[in-house]
């Protein structure tokens, strides 16, 4: 793909990609390289990718390195994540809400976390998100399901 | 809880130092392909020309540019236009595709061959069919899916059996992702998928 086409995709979904990224691995730089290395893969695929396909097949290929990263991780024994004070500029500016949220989320088992970032705040239905991890419709709408329950008592 | 999540997340941005370290990165790397796909592409020139000899094809010359014009077997154009140490190629499809449907049966017509593949094809089923060149490049031509939404791949190789490049019609589900045979067959040829699980 050309370096321009992927600047422009970058410069339209980065963030996007960084905080999904964030939402799995859960630690800053490694969602930065995830984002990083992302980008630099597309450059050297040749590639044409649809533009309205665009960002669900970005989600895709950052899902699929974030398992690679998740599993390496876990393979060497690293869980942690950032705290929230860490990701944000205006440390005052979050409540305890949204860090009590942040912590409650972080700690949910990936299995459940991923999928509750992707419908609550991507907005992505089910299927979408079916699509995304390689579930099934079922598989997801079951995860969102048992992760909200544990994050309700989980105080949020 | 929708609304916590979101104003939690929307919070959350990449460091902007960061973003501007990647933006610079992005611009300075080139394609990875960029010289040696060169070379190959003038590999497959040569191929194409010895493959279908009453192919209309040319190279342009200028000062800082050299396009390179070539044809597929079945119409299709790939144009390698570099300029300023940057290589792109556009494709324009064929205009014959290689895969026909009629009614249940899904065929592979390439030349004067009309293969009925129907009984190799499915969802994660494909028909591989390989074009060698006297010079030893090749052209490997992969049908698949059901006759609802057969479709082909087209894997080009040079003469040293270096993969150059693809051309794929293939109808993508409602999300944009090509159906299984594409990644299995494209995995099996060892060229990329585009499946960053697949391609490490």
């Amino acid at each position: 793909m050309k370096n321009e086409k992927v600047l422009k995709l970058f410069n339209l979904y980065a963030n996007d990609l960084y905080r999904f990224a964030l939402s799995y691995v859960g630690i800053r730089q490694e969602a930065e390289d995830i984002v990083q290395n992302l980008f630099l893969k597309l450059i050297s695929k040749n590639l044409v990718i649809k533009s309205e396909y665009e960002k669900a097949y970005l989600y895709k290929m950052a899902a699929n390195m974030c398992k690679d990263y998740m599993k390496s991780a876990a393979n060497k024994g690293l869980a942690n994540y950032d705290d929230l004070e860490n990701l944000i500029a205006d440390r005052n500016a979050i409540s305890e809400r949204e860090e009590s949220l942040y912590n409650s989320l972080m700690n949910l088992p990936e299995t459940y976390r991923i999928p509750i970032y992707l419908h609550y705040y991507e907005g992505y239905t089910y299927h979408e998100i079916a699509t995304i991890l390689k579930l099934s419709d079922s598989a997801v709408a079951m995860r969102i399901s048992r992760g909200k329950e544990m994050l309700k008592n989980l105080e949020v | 809880m929708e609304q916590i999540i979101k104003e939690t997340f929307d919070r959350i941005s990449m460091d902007e130092q960061k973003v501007n370290e990647i933006r610079e990165c992005l611009l300075k790397k080139r394609r990875t392909y960029s010289i040696m796909k060169w070379v190959a592409c003038a590999a497959v020139f040569i191929t194409v020309m010895l493959f279908i000899p009453s192919t209309r094809t040319f190279i342009v010359n200028a000062a800082n540019k050299v396009i390179n014009i070539f044809h597929t077997a079945n119409g299709g154009e790939v144009v390698y236009d570099e300029a300023d140490n940057e290589l792109s190629f556009s494709i324009t499809y064929p205009r014959d595709s290689y895969v026909k449907v009629d009614g249940e049966k899904i065929y592979l017509t390439v030349g004067d061959k009309c293969i009925d593949v129907t009984d190799y094809c499915g969802k994660d089923k494909y028909y591989r069919y390989e074009i060698v060149n006297s010079d030893g490049s090749k052209n490997i031509i992969l049908v698949g899916g059901t006759p609802e939404n057969a479709g082909y791949v087209e894997l080009i190789y040079d003469s040293n059996g270096s993969y150059v490049f693809n051309t794929m019609d293939v109808p993508c589900d409602k999300d944009g992702m090509a159906p299984a045979w594409v990644e299995l067959a494209m995995h099996n040829e060892g060229v990329p998928t585009g499946n960053a699980e697949l391609d490490e």
